[in-house]
């Protein structure tokens, strides 16, 4: 196919790709954003919703208006820590999961970088909606779309949206495909029912009759008077287009199996055909509140789409309603914003409850092969995540604090030079300065901004783009 | 007091940021109201091709003058095969039996949203890529236990009445009986003929009559003509 | 802030952090120079002609900004010329031609109004009316009279009449409509576990008002409520439950603020309460309103008028700092009439149910309201321009035309959905009325031959 005949300029192709590759790419390729060769990875974007601010986490401060008094800096660590604080919800209700972010630190600060920036909106939904699409640096496309084009063509559904808000709204580039956008899940304990369309439904048809149902369908629409009035028809096309490739591409990979986490005592899934995926123990034991947790069920749900090809580019957000128990709240209610009221237990009892998450989902990408393919290495080789989140918080120690463009972003991958701190904390202010991307060396007076987060998981994945910031600094070299 | 003030903010803010929850986006094209997208064709900006391909795809939500369809909705879709099948609500599709699926487990992707519980304040402009996998579900459901009320029925039967349902082989003018009334039913119009003949020459390499009563109905109640107005 | 950012800023031909006057000479060079360009209808909506979000430019923006080589108020005329044989968006239709032909130079989803064929089909428009309005799909029976009849329009129409006080559409469609101006949430509404307000009525009022021929303005001025049985009640209304702290907490319900105070929809108990909470000033309470009832989202930077001298940072929150002002300078002044409406009390609310009621000494404030460019002495006064406004007009059209087809109009239709809100007026404000109106048109039943 000529370049001229997909109707795309230049000026597109410099969008959809880098410039330097072009040469040695197909105009598919490039307009799917793909490097030639291009291989699964996976982004996982954590919506950290509210503005988890960084110097309540790993850019801590002994002194200054936020400064804490009990920053622990594991060994050889180049991030600080705060230890869970003794939280509550008001005074009322014990608030935190107990995890300790140096428990974090310590298996998997190695594969992490922390940048600060300046952000550019403080209002919820287009802060977090410029948090993933790096303010529209790459033409609108959010980088989950990126990824999910660049890296997901294999995977039926490359895009899952467990998040919601501004994180979970599609970019503004109308060159993405519906493959690639994101697919809302309203409950991932329920999911897999929406994976198959026929399994459990009726005990009279079986696999075969529904192939044959579904092709006298085919034969009749195409024959219909509605169909041609409609031809051409995008919306059509699309409906049609997915019922025919994606719910095949699903029924025949069994999701409805892979990704079943409901549980049988409790739900009669026997009877209806149903099995209990064969990684549940594993995840399970990673997130054993899944049942309950939302955000724990996101994660499982998370890693079972990508262990089993479902998709690549996932975000997650965590659950906004407090997980009120006997024993109190592992999250803070609307997660980080909870800030407003109370800062320290907000900023703190979160970080442990993303983190905790976090760890448990980096664990299982570590232990787990490429599509069960020892050959192809472990998950976690080809694995990015993003803690996002829309803002920073006013540099407060006590009380509430509002929203604050100056924050900071965390992000974990073999792809990425871990253990660095990008830029810096002004000790007087709590306020977070910039560097240098190509060298890395702290700059004062200048600010990263979200073009600059996007940029870096960018070239750290290998996403060229026409207008991608050149982030050396932060990215391994191939 | 204090645990009352508390618990009450805690409870007003927890809904306040779970309206940010599970949105539906409208798509990335926004475009001014009153303005358009079209090209000196009359077809969108965009579409370059057709069938979920790279470019093909883009910008479904774009408006194509002449060919804009309406997704027939959750409602609609529910109390059309309700009325055509002659079922009662409680008599369509549940998962395990006890989760609606069109209140419930799959309203979403069957165009609706949930406000109270979900914070979903907007539905999905356009289906969705797993709305098809809903659709499939709910019609074969509902077509499954119309065959089951009417195998039951037997000469009562109201709507798979022009074979006996545990026939091996209906004849053709007894399967363009039921097609057509299907049609009716479900379409609400007469079936063309060519239509009439795919569905016969489906039914003689069929074997069993429920099998066919059933897969006409599915087949049909499931077409993108009982899905897009 | 450095020249090339402000000079940026100054192109935003709608608003700016700096100086007002740039701001509203800049837009107004802009429609001056091109009137009939989309965007300069009315000020508030040109935007995006070099904006996607501001403050980031669209490509148009940005060529402009790449031409710019002065000051915008001296130097904008000749940049504009310069950048009018461009295709900034590189859709294959140059800046002039898009401005002038109803195209968006800077959005390539947006192209000149071209001409389309398109005929009336009765029968589809009957299809889509059972779908949208009855929430039902059309029979055989049903079409084949559609068929034999000789006026078939009036079978669509008098079909739609039925559907329209059908339960589904005044319980059902329309409440969901309701949803993003609502934002329910049922664990802090009538029976959950903390009740701040009742959300059924905002419904039920909505649903109300926007049924039946009534006037849809009074989505803005009602000072009535409509209970569960869908009756009118005039005057102050009681919590159904009594206050409580236990299991359940329940410190609201009922429509306790005063007639004389209420405007509609922006008033009730929920609203307030939602939207306000806490803040001394309800911004998320005004901006919810414009966004919702208006259809400009200052969020995106839509319906900006900055006012002289503002913000004036009344609670303190920093917000006059340039990136703030460009919304604040509109927003808080939005805002101000709302100030003296309470939103959540925790003893106050216990006791005497004071969500949502008026206190006048809730700030110092109040009287110094905006709204599009008009001072307002209260919040009385502001819903009043917002009703009677062109933006409000605009918005319920808008609402209508994307429930049903869930799209934008495109260029071709513009002139039909002019027509929509042009006529709301003359039809009393009626929503029946519109749709009536609105069924018969080539967006809603038109196709191809």
């Amino acid at each position: 196919m000529k370049i001229k005949d997909m109707n795309v300029d230049r000026r597109k192709l410099l969008k959809a790709s880098g410039a330097g590759l072009l040469g040695a790419m197909t105009p598919a390729q490039i307009l799917m954003g793909q490097t030639a060769g291009a291989d699964k990875k996976y982004i996982f974007n954590i919506c950290a919703f509210g503005g988890a601010n960084i110097i309540d986490s790993f850019l801590a401060q002994p002194t200054g208006p936020a400064a804490y008094n009990n920053i622990v800096q594991p060994n050889g660590s180049a991030f600080k820590t705060v230890p869970p604080l003794q939280n509550s919800i008001q005074g009322a209700i014990p608030l935190g999961n107990g995890y300790d972010q140096a428990v974090f630190v310590q298996k998997h600060g190695v594969d992490m970088a922390v940048m600060t920036c300046e952000v550019s909106s403080v209002n919820h939904i287009i802060a977090a909606r410029r948090a993933m699409s790096g303010d529209n640096i790459n033409g609108g496309r959010t980088i989950a779309e990126a990824v999910a084009m660049a890296f997901g063509k294999s995977c039926p559904l490359p895009n899952l949206m467990l998040a919601g808000g501004g994180y979970a709204l599609h970019g503004d580039d109308v060159t993405v495909p519906e493959s690639a956008k994101a697919q809302a899940v309203t409950d991932p304990l329920m999911f897999a029912f929406a994976t198959h369309g026929f399994k459990g439904v009726s005990n009279i048809v079986s696999s075969g009759d529904m192939q044959a149902a579904r092709q006298l369908r085919q034969q009749l629409e195409s024959v219909s008077r509605f169909q041609q009035q409609y031809a051409g028809s995008k919306v059509l096309d699309a409906y049609q287009s997915n019922r025919d490739r994606i719910v095949d591409a699903l029924e025949k990979g069994d999701m409805a199996t892979k990704l079943m986490m409901l549980d049988p005592a409790t739900n009669n899934l026997a009877q209806y055909g149903f099995t209990l995926s064969a990684d549940i123990n594993t995840v399970r034991a990673k997130f054993p509140n899944m049942a309950t947790d939302p955000f724990e069920a996101r994660l499982a749900l998370a890693f079972l789409a990508a262990k089993n090809g479902l998709s690549n580019a996932i975000s997650v957000g965590p659950s906004n309603s407090p997980l009120v128990t006997a024993q109190g709240s592992p999250n803070a209610p609307i997660a980080f914003d909870w800030s407003h009221v109370d800062h320290r237990g907000a900023q703190n009892s979160m970080w442990s409850y993303i983190l905790k998450g976090m760890d448990g989902l980096i664990d299982l990408l570590k232990a787990t092969d490429v599509d069960g393919d020892p050959s192809k290495g472990k998950m976690w080789d080809r694995s990015l995540i993003y803690i996002a989140t829309e803002f920073g918080r006013d540099k407060v120690a006590t009380g509430g604090s509002g929203h604050h463009l100056n924050n900071g972003v965390v992000m974990i991958s073999p792809m990425l030079q871990g253990n660095k701190v990008f830029g810096g904390i002004d000790a007087a202010t709590g306020l977070g300065y910039g560097f240098d991307t190509a060298t890395g060396a702290p700059a004062t007076g200048t600010v990263m901004k979200e073009k600059h987060h996007y940029s870096a998981i960018a070239q750290a994945m290998g996403i060229p783009f026409e207008n991608r910031i050149n982030m050396g600094a932060m990215v391994k070299k191939p | 007091m204090k645990k009352f003030i508390s618990l009450l903010i805690l409870s007003i803010l927890v809904i306040q940021c779970s309206s940010n929850r599970l949105r539906r986006p409208s798509g990335g094209n926004a475009s001014a109201p009153g303005t358009g997208s079209i090209d000196e064709n009359g077809n969108p900006i965009g579409a370059e091709d057709a069938k979920g391909s790279v470019n093909g795809s883009t910008a479904v939500n774009m408006p194509q003058a002449g060919r804009t369809l309406i997704w027939k909705r959750y409602r609609p879709l529910e109390t059309g095969l309700m009325a055509g099948l002659g079922l009662t609500k409680d008599q369509l599709c549940t998962e395990l039996g006890t989760n609606p699926c069109i209140d419930k487990v799959h309203l979403t992707v069957l165009g609706g949203n949930e406000p109270f519980l979900n914070g979903q304040y907007e539905r999905a402009q356009t289906p969705t890529v797993l709305t098809a996998v809903a659709v499939d579900r709910v019609v074969l459901s509902s077509c499954g236990k119309r065959v089951e009320l009417d195998r039951t029925a037997g000469a009562a039967a109201q709507i798979f009445k022009f074979f006996p349902l545990t026939a091996a082989k209906p004849s053709d003018d007894q399967v363009k009986q039921q097609a057509t009334e299907l049609y009716h039913r479900l379409l609400a119009r007469e079936p063309e003929a060519a239509e009439l003949d795919a569905i016969v020459k489906f039914a003689a390499s069929s074997t069993a009559g429920d099998k066919i009563a059933l897969s006409l109905c599915f087949a049909i109640g499931s077409s993108a003509e009982n899905i897009f107005l | 802030m450095n020249l090339p950012i402000r000079l940026q800023w100054w192109l935003l031909l709608c608003f700016i952090a700096g100086p007002l006057e740039a701001t509203t000479i800049s837009t107004e060079i802009f429609c001056q120079k091109y009137p009939k360009s989309l965007g300069c209808e009315t000020k508030q909506a040109s935007c995006n002609i070099c904006h996607t979000a501001a403050p980031s430019l669209n490509p148009y923006g940005d060529d402009i900004s790449k031409n710019l080589t002065g000051n915008i108020d001296v130097m904008l005329l000749e940049t504009l010329d310069k950048v009018e044989g461009l295709d900034s968006d590189a859709d294959g239709v140059k800046n002039l031609d898009e401005i002038l032909n109803a195209g968006a130079p800077g959005n390539k989803a947006v192209k000149p109004e071209v001409k389309v064929q398109l005929t009336y089909d009765p029968a589809q428009a009957f299809k889509r009316v059972k779908s949208i309005y009855c929430g039902q799909t059309a029979s055989f029976d049903e079409m084949n009279t559609l068929k034999a009849a000789t006026d078939p329009k009036a079978l669509v129409h008098a079909e739609l009449s039925k559907c329209l006080d059908t339960a589904y559409w005044k319980n059902e469609a329309l409440q969901r409509l309701a949803d993003k101006k609502v934002q329910p949430l049922a664990a802090v509404g009538f029976g959950g576990n903390v009740v701040i307000a009742d959300y059924r009525y905002d419904y039920r009022l909505f649903s109300y008002i926007m049924s039946g021929d009534r006037d849809a303005r009074e989505l803005l001025s009602a000072q009535y409520h409509i209970d569960v049985n869908g009756n009118k009640v005039d005057g102050v209304i009681a919590r159904e439950e009594a206050a409580q702290i236990g299991q359940r907490i329940v410190i609201g319900g009922g429509q306790p603020l005063a007639v004389n105070r209420r405007a509609g929809m922006m008033t009730t108990q929920w609203f307030l309460a939602f939207y306000t909470m806490f803040s001394v000033l309800p911004r998320n309470t005004a901006s919810q309103v414009y966004r919702e009832y208006l259809g400009m989202d200052i969020a995106k930077g839509e319906g900006l008028m900055p006012v002289a001298n503002e913000p004036k940072d009344v609670d303190n929150r920093k917000v006059g700092q340039p990136a703030c002002a460009v919304c604040h300078s509109t927003l808080d002044p939005l805002a101000y009439s709302f100030s003296t409406y309470v939103g959540i009390e925790t003893v106050q609310a216990f006791l005497f149910n004071s969500n949502g009621t008026y206190r006048a000494n809730r700030s110092t404030y109040e009287a110094q309201g905006q709204i599009m460019g008009q001072p307002v002495p209260d919040l009385l006064a502001w819903a009043e321009k917002a009703r009677n406004s062109e933006a409000f007009k605009k918005n319920i059209a808008h609402m209508m035309f994307s429930q049903a087809l869930s799209r934008e109009p495109m260029a071709h239709e513009k002139a039909e959905f002019d027509a929509l809100w042009q006529n709301l007026a003359t039809d009393a404000y009626s929503v029946n009325k519109m749709l009536h109106r609105f069924v018969d048109t080539l967006a809603f039943g038109g196709r191809q031959p």
